[in-house]
């Protein structure tokens, strides 16, 4: 399973353009049909989103961990020997959580594609334990999209997509551009007279 | 509609002997902790008084049997409930998914059943109705039947299936012999709930404490010879001691090791048989009787020793059908056959725990040659002779030997590092074991489809089968771990309403990549085809 195949209109991860961020202003027909059975990527945005997230949450865990460190070498139960071990923990906990905020995005959008066709929409993700799930457009329950601050702020939206199964009950798709998100939700949800539950 | 609410389509009330049923529902979960508190305690004090707590929640219930109302309309079912909020629910016919009786001995001494209605919207039942005489419910079930057939005929199909139907009774398509129940009391292993509930209910009642676990501890008689020397009495064993036989005690220093492992082995032995006749006793207490019948569309079970519960299944609304047979079911040549629906998922009543609920018996156990008329029956697109297995790859055996092998290891190695190093010996049998395990898992794994049906079996110890028809599949999952990269492979899920998380689903691992992708492909294609009707 490779990565996606890089797509002309998708910018490199790590130069969002900011420009493209106000969109909205161009009227929807001239887009042309999402449901072409093309894998397209996320919003190359949503890797600076998630990195702000995550940067967000380094900062929090470096406050946390920095008054630890700090009470502890204050309180010393361990002894001198211990500082370094202490020190040691600080620096390592910081450093994965500091470095999988900045490198895990990128990551995890090239390995992240979805498809939309006639038949249903294709999600792919996962970066180590990959899965690809398949969602028929006659198993559409209802969708959802949703956008925080964050994401507004950078014009991206998640899509959740909801059946009646069981174990994908509902399927979460985050850091699709907004315009996207909504013309997804639209064709999935087109036609779907034939649900007579 | 629901806010015309008219109050000429709600006519019917209760069974006037409902108050019954809901005193006692308000009061069952009050009665038996304040007897037991009031048993354990050995003294009468606030707790009685506690009781008369009672007194305003069986009032509360009358109050609710006075208002409560139910009718029918065109397309719902209407059911208006509630004291002070007054509470309206309009059911459409189409989206019941099964009735289901309940009928205690009580209930059944004044010809009455408390029916609950399910819904597919998950977490339990639409609505309980407390309680109705049997003629009330015969009229709701043609009702309800009837408004269904007419949905699917407003909705242009299914009309012609629809039509035969009505009829009162309908043919018995299992029955099971009182021997079968007992066969299923010895396959099942719920005894185990019957121990944990006494052993819970001797903790409460303090059996444990004082005098009780010095006498079942596993001290030798020297070492209570010596503790009762030290207080100067005469030197003589707890009462019951002495009757004991020599080899039941322990004490290595005269009899060396084999008595006590046989002691061992015994009392196993003996647990063992005490939890199998528990077992026994439970599944007559809940099978006893168990009856499939088949009214029109309609599949309706019926169980239960004492309380009788009787369900319904509307035959096209089956979303997964599982086939289990455990060793001892195919030495008694038996398989049993359950099926999931979606009302049912996550149902977790006060009665009739989760588990037997959420996946509802076809048959318990059943012959083996019975198993293909009653497929016919229950899955008629279902053509089990066209299935034709596909094994998994050859190289998926690697895969299960060295999972197992893990297992062993994690069980082998605190033991060796912690109690001695000779259990580091049981990797030996530990390893043949994997070994075995692997060849035999991959000669019964294999997936099948056939007409609009996709299976897959596994197991060895107890084979299971599952069956879905591709009009209920929601969702196909294609995925692969890094292990599952290095041998080239994926697994491939499908999903549906109403699957149990433990019980057995269609999710085929270690398929070489292409024939997963085909198979994903395939089987979205199919699903994609198919309107999904619940």
């Amino acid at each position: 399973m490779e990565p996606v195949a890089e797509e002309p209109r998708a910018p490199e991860p790590s130069e969002p353009s900011g420009e493209t961020g106000d969109a909205p202003a161009e009227p929807a027909p001239e887009r042309p049909s999402l449901a072409d059975g093309r894998e397209r990527r996320l919003d190359p945005r949503s890797v600076t989103a998630a990195r702000i997230a995550g940067g967000i949450g380094a900062a929090a865990t470096f406050l946390g961990t920095t008054l630890a460190l700090g009470i502890l070498l204050w309180a010393d139960p361990f002894g001198r020997s211990g500082h370094f071990v202490v020190f040691g923990a600080w620096l390592f906990l910081n450093g994965l959580i500091s470095s999988h905020a900045w490198f895990w995005p990128p990551l995890s959008y090239r390995y992240t594609a979805w498809k939309l066709d006639e038949q249903g929409m294709g999600i792919r993700r996962g970066v180590l334990w990959r899965s690809e799930i398949s969602v028929p457009k006659s198993r559409v329950q209802h969708t959802d999209v949703s956008r925080g601050p964050l994401q507004r702020a950078f014009g991206i939206a998640t899509l959740v997509i909801h059946t009646a199964g069981t174990q994908n009950a509902s399927v979460p798709l985050s850091g699709l551009s907004y315009e996207d998100a909504l013309a997804i939700r639209d064709h999935l949800i087109e036609g779907g007279d034939d649900d007579g539950v | 509609m629901a806010s015309e609410a008219p109050q000429s389509g709600l006519d019917n009330r209760l069974h006037p002997l409902s108050w019954i049923f809901l005193v006692g529902s308000t009061i069952k979960g009050l009665v038996i902790p304040a007897l037991l508190l009031v048993f354990a305690s050995q003294g009468i004090g606030f707790e009685l008084w506690a009781l008369l707590l009672l007194v305003p929640a069986a009032t509360v219930a009358l109050l609710k049997m006075a208002v409560f109302r139910y009718g029918f309309t065109p397309e719902d079912l209407v059911i208006r409930d509630g004291f002070l909020t007054r509470n309206e629910r309009h059911i459409p016919y189409g989206r019941i998914q099964n009735i289901d009786l309940v009928r205690n001995p009580l209930h059944r001494w004044l010809g009455v059943a408390e029916v609950r209605l399910e819904t597919a919207s998950g977490s339990k039942a639409e609505a309980v109705v407390r309680v109705l005489s049997m003629d009330a419910i015969e009229e709701m079930r043609s009702r309800v039947f009837a408004g269904k057939v007419r949905a699917r005929e407003e909705a242009g199909e299914e009309g012609a299936e629809a039509a035969e139907a009505g009829a009162p009774g309908g043919r018995t398509l299992v029955h099971m012999p009182t021997a079968d129940v007992v066969r299923y009391g010895l396959i099942d292993n719920r005894g185990m709930v019957v121990v944990g509930a006494i052993l819970g209910l001797a903790w409460q009642l303090g059996l444990f404490d004082g005098g009780g676990p010095r006498a079942w501890s596993w001290t030798s008689r020297d070492e209570i010879r010596d503790n009762l020397r030290g207080e100067g009495a005469e030197p003589s064993l707890p009462f019951g001691w002495e009757d004991l036989p020599g080899w039941l005690t322990f004490h290595p220093q005269e009899t060396g090791w084999l008595a006590p492992i046989l002691t061992f082995v015994l009392l196993l032995l003996a647990a063992w048989v005490v939890l199998r006749l528990f077992s026994v006793g439970l599944a007559l207490f809940r099978l006893y009787d168990f009856r499939l019948t088949r009214d029109g569309e309609d599949l309706r079970t019926e169980l239960g020793l004492f309380t009788r519960f009787t369900a319904t299944i509307p035959r096209p609304r089956i979303q997964l059908l599982s086939i289990e047979s455990g060793w001892l079911a195919r030495r008694f040549g038996r398989v049993q056959v359950r099926v999931e629906t979606a009302g049912s998922a996550f149902s977790r009543d006060s009665d009739g725990d989760a588990s037997e609920r959420r996946a509802r018996w076809l048959a318990p156990l059943l012959p083996e040659d019975r198993l293909r008329p009653l497929l016919a029956e229950t899955l008629p697109e279902l053509d089990w002779d066209a299935l034709d297995w596909q094994p998994l790859p050859p190289r998926a055996k690697r895969r299960v030997r060295n999972r197992a092998l893990v297992v062993v290891l994690l069980i082998c190695l605190p033991l060796g590092m912690l109690l001695s190093p000779w259990a580091f010996l049981l990797l030996l049998p530990g390893v043949a074991w994997a070994e075995v395990h692997a060849r035999l898992w991959l000669r019964q794994a294999g997936w099948a489809m056939a007409g609009p049906t996709v299976a897959y079996r596994s197991g060895w110890w107890k084979r299971k089968r599952s069956i879905v028809r591709f009009s209920k599949m929601q969702t196909v999952r294609l995925s692969h771990t890094p292990f599952d990269r290095r041998y080239g492979m994926a697994s491939v899920a499908v999903d549906t309403a109403g699957a149990g998380s433990i019980s057995h689903r269609v999710d085929v691992p270690f398929l070489p990549l292409d024939v997963a992708r085909s198979l994903r492909d395939r089987l979205y294609a199919e699903a994609a085809e198919t309107a999904f009707r619940w």
